[in-house]
Parts: structure tokens; C-alpha cells; sequence
């Protein structure tokens, strides 16, 4: 299963950290920038051992047990070292030896390598406005349409949640082109094709359970939708 | 670069942490039966006596490891700390909550940038010099009377980093993601929101590129306030739907110019 697609599954009882509304300790926060820095260095060395994909996948692919209880960059550590003593880059002895020494020791017999992101680099990489993809396919679909999501249920990463596969909506945005980022293909279109607004109301996707003021406006790429009737 | 929790770091090495380091090895599920976070979120009742006393508290076994990790990786030159440092610096200073109060303040007092901010989102903040990766799309949301609105992302955690900088825990936990997508107004309540049933909720699952912001309603009390004053009263879940800016009674505050 994907532990990643979790509308509906009502976890917990109620939210954690609520109303205690806990900020981001300063170690998720080293982990946030580290993690970049861990991607970008796989890159430049031409040893691309870790990708954010690899990541994602490997998210993806947890047991339920440590999905749903794990803190949300307790689970990406878990991803990066074992992603990383696989590809022979860390050793667990050498994490371990790390927990007795001071960081400002390890800093200092620190030695540069080249394929390491700089420091310009990095903060270049943050403020960058990403381009939009080029058109490659036209839209398939328009602000009005009534589209019926299609049904799936595929191995590997999609963008197209289980909670809406096969209910009914209505495109209230088309947002212009998008990289389709499915791990298959779905069609014979290209990677490249618009994203669109669709609102599903409550009662369209949880029935009696639904609330009939309740609006869930998702994006979807156009593959994964086909016209109604 | 000393780590900000360095000076917690215990001496000894217990079972739990020996076996978290050993998860990743390839150990398996087993190794995580005992929560390296849990130690860190546990919670202790400030009901009962006044705060005097430090705050620190022992950091997790996933806060340790994750040090460990940063001082091996700095150890062997794949991470610059100098690149380290500025990315904790950016998201740790730079962005933030304080930059989409700039953005909700302006919106609050100027009619045609506002209609601007509501029908390209993007341009609009880049206008403000406002932006960047994961906000290369963004739509802003306005909350009304008839309408409120609130952002998820039930594939992974998507947040507009740029304009509220690094989400809070609960917006990341399948608690939030799970509940939210079915019964928004039940996860409202437990922020203290009540919506009446005439009241439409619309809750924008960003598992695109594309990026949202609630724009909330301006409180009443807040007549005549400058954009400074309003900024300050802007928070980041009313930017995310979790909250309604409560009226404002008395004067203004006192903000710098």
C-alpha cells in the first residue's frame, strides 16, 4: 500500500500537537536544509545514490506501523540512512562513533569536497521562481467541465489520491501545463499536460458521511480524468 | 557550526538510540518499536505551576541520530556547514509566517492589489519581491461570511515555504492529512472553529505544483490600523485555515516605524 495516501482514513482520534501547536524543533530543521544538501552533493558527484524520489518512494513504501506513529522527518531520517549505507557512502559505526564527538571536532577535520553544494548555491536553488513546462499537449478539458476521475489503483507513485478515483467533480481552474510525475505511464500524451481545479462535494465522495456544504478542490493532471457521459 | 542542541548531547549511548541508528541499516520495522520522537513530543501540564525553570528537555533518540548525521556528513566534506548555515538561516529566519502577514496586511488595505493577490496569486507576491521555490504556483483564498477555506496536502506535507515559511508538526501528520479530507469541520472544531452548516468549507488538497494561502477576514476592531499594526495580528494557521482572526477591542498596538 501507499502509507502516503491517507485522505479518509480518520487516524488518530484527534490532532497531535494541538492546541500545544509545536514550532519545529531545531534538529527537524537541520534535517529540512540538510536534505537538499544530501541530494545535491548525490548530483554533482555523478554518484546520484539518493534522489528526492528515492525518498518519496521509499516513504511511500513504509509499514502503516511506522507511517502512521513516526514524526514526519524521524521518517525521513530513517529513508536517508538507509539509503545511504546501502549505497556504502555511511557506515551505522560511523553515525554511531559521531553521537560521543562534538560536532565542532568533526567540523574542524572536515575537508572540502567539490561536489558539495555551496552555500550559493544552496540559497540560489531556494529563491529560484521554478519555470512552468512547456505546452506539450493541449487541454483536454475546460473551467465547466463535469469529469469523472478514472478508476486505478497502481504500484508505484501517483498523484491522483484514492479518495477521489472514480467520484464526479466539476473543473472550477485550469492551471496550464504540468509534469505528469506518475511512476507509469498512463497514456500515450507525455509527461507534459494541464492540471486542472476539480471540486468534489462531500456527499459525491463520503455519501451519508459527506457533508453537503463540504467542497474538496483537488488538482488533477488530465490523464487521470475522462469527461461525464 | 555548533548544533543549537549541542549542549544536551548525553554522554552514554542507550539501547533505544543504538537501535535507531541500526534501523537504517536495514533492521527492519522491529528496530522502531520503541518511538525515537515520542520522548520529544511528550507533552507536560503547564496548568498546574508557573514556568521559572529551563525548558531544555532530553532530545530523542531521532534528534541525536540526526546530529550525528549532520556532524559525519560535515565530517566528510559532503555538506559545507557554510551552505548548511545559510539554509538554517533562511528558513529558519528569513521566512516565515511574518512574510504572508506582510502580504494578508497589504491585501486588507489596498482593494486593487488584493484583486491582484486573488486572481494571480504568484505574480503578486513576486510583485513584493516575495517567492520562490514552492511558490512558483501559488493561489491565495479569500475566507468570507459565506466561505471558508483551508489547506492540506493528503499526498505528503506541500506548504508555501516562501510566504509562511516551515509548517507546524500537525500539518505534516496523518492525523491532520486523514481527518481533513473527510470531515473538515470536525478538525476545525478541535481548533476552536464552529462553522454553522450554511457555511461552505472548502478544503484545497495541494497535491499538485500549485500552492495555497488563505487570505483571512480582516477583524473587526481594526478600523483605521496601519498596514505595521495589522501585520502583527496575522497568524499563520488564519493563513491556513485553522484559525479566524478573533475582533480586536481596544487600541492598536504599538509597532515600530
Amino acid at each position: 500500500m501507499n502509507v502516503q495516501d491517507v485522505a479518509g482514513l480518520r487516524i488518530g482520534s484527534t490532532l497531535p500537537n494541538v492546541p500545544d501547536d509545536r514550532e519545529i524543533e531545531p534538529w527537524e530543521l537541520h534535517m529540512h536544509c540538510m536534505e537538499p544538501l544530501i541530494w545535491g552533493y548525490s548530483s554533482k558527484s555523478k554518484k546520484d545514490f539518493i534522489t528526492p524520489i528515492d525518498i518519496r518512494k521509499k516513504l511511500e513504501e513504509m509499514t502503516p506501523a511506522i507511517a502512521f506513529s513516526e514524526g514526519y522527518w524521524a521518517k525521513h531520517l530513517i529513508v536517508i540512512l538507509e539509503t545511504m549505507y546501502a549505497a556504502g557512502i555511511l557506515t551505522p559505526r560511523e553515525i554511531e562513533a559521531a553521537l560521543y564527538v562534538k560536532p565542532e571536532r568533526i567540523a574542524a577535520q572536515s575537508r572540502a569536497v567539490p561536489a558539495a553544494v555551496t552555500a550559493e548555491e544552496a540559497i540560489r536553488s531556494v529563491k529560484t521562481r521554478w519555470p512552468r513546462p512547456e505546452e506539450a499537449a493541449p487541454a483536454r478539458h475546460k473551467v465547466g467541465d463535469v469529469v469523472t476521475v478514472i478508476a486505478m489503483n497502481p504500484v508505484g507513485h501517483t498523484r491522483c489520491p484514492g479518495y477521489v478515483r472514480g467520484k464526479t467533480g466539476t473543473i472550477t481552474d485550469d492551471l496550464g501545463p504540468h509534469h505528469l510525475p506518475d511512476a507509469r505511464p498512463l497514456s500515450e500524451r507525455g509527461r507534459v499536460q494541464h492540471a486542472y481545479t476539480v471540486s468534489f462535494d462531500g456527499v459525491e465522495l463520503w455519501g451519508v458521511d459527506g457533508h453537503r456544504n463540504d467542497f474538496f478542490e483537488v488538482d488533477l493532471l488530465d490523464d487521470y480524468l475522462t469527461c461525464k457521459g | 557550526m555548533p548544533h543549537p542542541d549541542d549542549k544536551s548531547r548525553p554522554a552514554g549511548l542507550s539501547i533505544d538510540r543504538r537501535g535507531f541508528v541500526a534501523a537504517g541499516a536495514g533492521a527492519g520495522a522491529g528496530a522502531l518499536a520503541t518511538s525515537p520522537v515520542k520522548a520529544q513530543t511528550s507533552r507536560h501540564s503547564h496548568d498546574d505551576h508557573n514556568h521559572a525553570h529551563d525548558h531544555s528537555h532530553v532530545p530523542s533518540d531521532a534528534a541525536l541520530t540526526a546530529m550525528a548525521l549532520e556532524s559525519v556528513l560535515i565530517g566528510k566534506g559532503i555538506i559545507d556547514p557554510a551552505a548548511l548555515a545559510a539554509l538554517v538561516e533562511h528558513y529558519g529566519r528569513d521566512v516565515g509566517p511574518h512574510i504572508g502577514a506582510k502580504v494578508v496586511a497589504r491585501a486588507w488595505t489596498d482593494p486593487e492589489f488584493c484583486a491582484e493577490l486573488l486572481e494571480n496569486g504568484t505574480d503578486a507576491l513576486w510583485s513584493m519581491g516575495i517567492g520562490g521555490v514552492l511558490t512558483s504556483m501559488i493561489k491565495i483564498v479569500a475566507n468570507s461570511p459565506t466561505d471558508h477555506h483551508l489547506v492540506v496536502c493528503t499526498l505528503c506535507s506541500c506548504y508555501p515555504w516562501p510566504v509562511l515559511g516551515l509548517p507546524p508538526s500537525w500539518y505534516k501528520s496523518p492525523e491532520y492529512r486523514s481527518r481533513v479530507a473527510v470531515d473538515p469541520r470536525g478538525v476545525l472544531k478541535e481548533f476552536g472553529i464552529e462553522l454553522s452548516d450554511d457555511v461552505k468549507v472548502h478544503v484545497w488538497d495541494s497535491i499538485a505544483d500549485q500552492r495555497y494561502m488563505v487570505l483571512p477576514e480582516r477583524p473587526a476592531g481594526t478600523e483605521g490600523w496601519s498596514i505595521e499594526q495589522l501585520e502583527t495580528i496575522v497568524t499563520r494557521n488564519a493563513m491556513i485555515g485553522t484559525e479566524i482572526l478573533a475582533p480586536q477591542s481596544g487600541t492598536a498596538p504599538e509597532v515600530q516605524a
